[in-house]
């Protein structure tokens, strides 16, 4: 029976990654292995970047002795990066399945159920932590004194942190959904939840180069406090380094907490899977029926779909959050910001324009992190069929879709610009240039995510994760839609001395306008027909 | 009113639809029979609009779908088999979308609402959310929406199916009206004593190729609706 379950799962992902099979060619990607090339280039790129991050650590640490401290900030890292990437689509892959009634209709025991779900959190949870694990284990080979066990544990540890990721994410997703089921506004509360533990993830994430540091430099006071209290905390940095007892401590306390994580999703997983909200019954009036024009329903259309799901609103609009935060401590740290900017404009004349490229590449970077519009096509999934159905062309669709994407971002943008434009005190030639530039780049991302995913939409999904996460277009629209304003910041450091912040924005701009003409050229084209055969 | 010429649909090397002409006029009832995978719902899609075809041409109203699919729509509905409607909606608003699309005055809208929320005594729930109807419920608002532009040409893919027997027994009235009022039905049913009774035409069609088409008379002579399909099935095996 286990069998055919895991059977069952590898169809799908199957299905999902290389389409219906031979027979079904319709949905086969023309070039699945360019898809795995991508994506493995991209996990090469960050790993080396995670090699060097990892010789930093290491250098400090490893040679006067504190390789088990090592793996422990190592381990914590790949923690928090393995619960940040599988924490938010736990709930959804265990409980919000299409099949649960179909499999549960069946006479399957709901652990068995359970069981093979948590397989596909670990395999997630597990390409999330060897990101970080591999290098670190990399970098200490080369420089630490290894021996056979430290080799061997080391190995093992990597897949017992997966376990441990899973454990936590599975008991998060849990507790969440639990929650949710007792609640009348659950929509709210999900995402306020959702919002809560994002907040206190990147917390941590946001002040790990300072706590870095911090342990690189009192590594021995820390050390010595960590032995008197924290040894469950650094048991798996011990076991890394070969040390036995550190090890089966590891490996006992994450088996514990994946059976606990394990036996709370079984006992309720019936109860969760299949737990209907009570509907709220509101009257019917003819004022109801009301007329609007084409365009406002699409909108409203685009904007019920997306606020209809908490997945959709926590993948494909974080970067929303961020907008404003990002905004919010702006005004908080405004002159801590200025005196920054004044104290390197003291040694370096053009920090003010630098202040200014890199005030509006922070909020598009920030904007790249939306990505309602590139999972916009596949989202419709099963509902596909209205739209196409319906006298509507095409483009109208696109049009409606990439408003929805700009409407949302632009006011979390605005309001950014805004407080930089305050804080740095830009001009207001240099001020209309960053919420110009700021739009054109929101409307090209949007417009290239929403191409992306027309060229490769992923409309049958059994749950929504697939289409939010699991999907290698929003993967690259995020990776570009970050990388592209890094890239721009980086070359106005070279361009400063000679050209004001006013006419590089201006050449952005030029250069945006003409590649998003370029894809609604192809959106109104082949866009229209990709759609239409959908 | 519909015209369907040497339509030709295939998926890899299979014809799921081979070279099959089909004409309706305004005023009939066409119903469109055949087994599992016969080729019914790619049929229907391909004339609906959804699904784009090898060959062949379809016209409504001398509008070719291939070439103004969005003109062609305008005057047809088209209602699946299982009806995935917006279930982040309400029905009403789901109506209200439709109409929307479809550029429906208020009047027009209002009138044809409460007309079929009656009907099908749907009007009650229509501020509930389409999530928590039920199959026959979601059936009956897709029938509404389909009806709420005042279409020419019905397009309808097994419309009995999840209904109650007040519901279809109503359906099938306001099928004959529609068509009464020169408006026409194309529909794939597998329930044989429906067709019979409700159809002036007929069409048969199996492994995707046209095998009999005609008024009810013309395609059963003596015997009954049923006799015929599965004499016709046999003789093909």
């Amino acid at each position: 029976m286990l069998k055919a379950l895991l059977r069952k799962q590898l169809y799908e992902v199957r299905y999902f990654y290389l389409g219906g099979g031979r027979k079904n060619k319709k949905n086969m990607p023309k070039n699945p292995k360019g898809m795995y090339v991508l994506f493995i280039f991209l996990y090469l790129i960050i790993m080396v970047s995670m090699f060097f991050a990892s010789m930093g650590i290491g250098s400090a640490l490893i040679p006067a002795g504190l390789d088990w401290l090592y793996f422990t900030v190592m381990n914590i890292l790949a923690f928090l990066l393995g619960i940040i990437g599988s924490v938010m689509s736990t709930a959804q892959a265990l409980f919000r399945s299409k099949d649960n009634e179909l499999l549960l209709a069946m006479p399957i025991p709901p652990s068995r159920i359970v069981f093979v779900r948590m397989i596909t959190v670990y395999l997630m949870s597990f390409i999330y932590a060897s990101v970080i694990m591999i290098p670190a284990i990399v970098y200490y080979f080369i420089a630490g004194d290894v021996t056979f066990l430290s080799v061997v544990f080391c190995i093992l540890s990597m897949f017992i942190m997966s376990f441990l990721i899973t454990a936590f994410s599975c008991f998060a997703g849990w507790l969440v959904s639990l929650i949710a089921t007792k609640l009348k506004n659950q929509k709210i509360v999900l995402v306020l939840l959702g919002v809560l533990l994002i907040g206190v993830i990147y917390y941590f994430q946001f002040n790990a180069s300072r706590l870095i540091q911090s342990v690189i430099a009192n590594a021995q006071e820390i050390a010595g406090a960590l032995r008197g209290w924290g040894y469950p905390l650094y048991a798996p940095g011990l076991g890394m380094t070969g040390q036995v007892v550190g090890f089966l401590v590891f490996l006992g306390i994450t088996a514990v907490l994946f059976g606990i994580a394990y036996y709370a999703v079984t006992k309720s997983f019936s109860r969760i899977a299949l737990y209907k909200a009570a509907e709220k019954k509101t009257e019917f009036h003819n004022t109801d029926i009301r007329s609007s024009k084409l365009s406002d329903a699409l909108f409203r259309r685009e904007m019920k779909r997306f606020m209809a799901s908490v997945s959709y609103m926590m993948n494909a609009g974080l970067g929303l959050l961020f907008l404003a935060a990002v905004g919010v401590l702006a005004i908080i740290k405004m002159q801590d910001i200025r005196m920054i900017i004044a104290s390197i404009g003291a040694q370096f004349p053009y920090a003010d324009s630098i202040a200014v490229v890199v005030g509006v590449c922070l909020t598009g970077l920030l904007a790249g992190l939306c990505l309602m519009a590139s999972c916009s096509i596949s989202m419709e999934g099963k509902y596909v069929w209205v739209y196409q159905s319906l006298p509507i062309d095409p483009y109208q669709i696109f049009r409606a879709k990439l408003a929805l994407h700009v409407v949302l971002t632009g006011v979390p943008t605005l309001f950014s610009i805004l407080v930089f434009g305050i804080v740095l005190k830009v001009s207001i030639p240099a001020f209309l240039c960053m919420i110009v530039f700021a739009g054109m780049y929101i409307l090209l991302s949007a417009s290239f995510g929403l191409m992306l995913d027309l060229k490769k939409p992923k409309l049958n999904w059994t749950n929504e994760n697939q289409a939010l996460k699991s999907n290698v277009t929003v993967f690259v629209d995020m990776l570009l839609g970050m990388l592209v304003p890094c890239v721009i910041c980086a070359v106005y450091l070279l361009l400063a001395p000679v050209m004001g912040p006013e006419l590089y924005l201006v050449i952005w701009i030029a250069i945006f306008a003409v590649l998003t003409l370029l894809i609604h050229k192809w959106l109104a084209g082949r866009g229209r027909a990709i759609f239409s055969a959908l | 009113m519909l015209r369907i010429e040497n339509l030709t649909k295939r998926y890899g090397d299979k014809a799921a639809v081979d070279h099959l002409s089909l004409h309706i006029q305004p005023g009939e009832i066409y119903g469109f029979i055949g087994h599992n995978g016969a080729g019914k719902t790619t049929t229907l899609k391909s004339v609906a609009g959804i699904l784009p075809y090898d060959e062949g041409e379809i016209y409504i109203h001398d509008i070719s779908v291939k070439l103004s699919p969005i003109e062609a729509k305008k005057i047809m509905a088209y209602i699946p088999d299982n009806p995935d409607l917006y279930d982040f909606m309400t029905g009403v608003q789901f109506l209200n979308f439709v109409a929307d699309v479809f550029g429906v005055s208020q009047a027009d809208r209002e009138s044809r609402i409460l007309k079929y929320g009656n009907m099908f005594e749907l009007t009650e729930k229509l501020s509930d959310p389409i999530s928590s109807y039920s199959h026959g419920m979601q059936q009956k608002l897709a029938v509404m929406s389909a009806l709420i532009h005042d279409p020419k040409l019905i397009l309808m893919d097994e419309p009995f199916v999840g209904l109650d027997p007040m519901a279809a027994h109503l359906l099938k009235q306001t099928m004959r009206e529609i068509c009464d009022n020169g408006g026409a039905i194309f529909f794939s049913t597998h329930v044989l004593e429906v067709a019979e009774k409700l159809c002036d035409k007929v069409a048969i069609i199996k492994d995707g190729k046209l095998i009999r088409s005609g008024t009810m008379e013309e395609v059963k002579g003596d015997a009954s609706l049923e006799d015929v399909f599965l004499e016709l099935e046999a003789e093909k095996d």
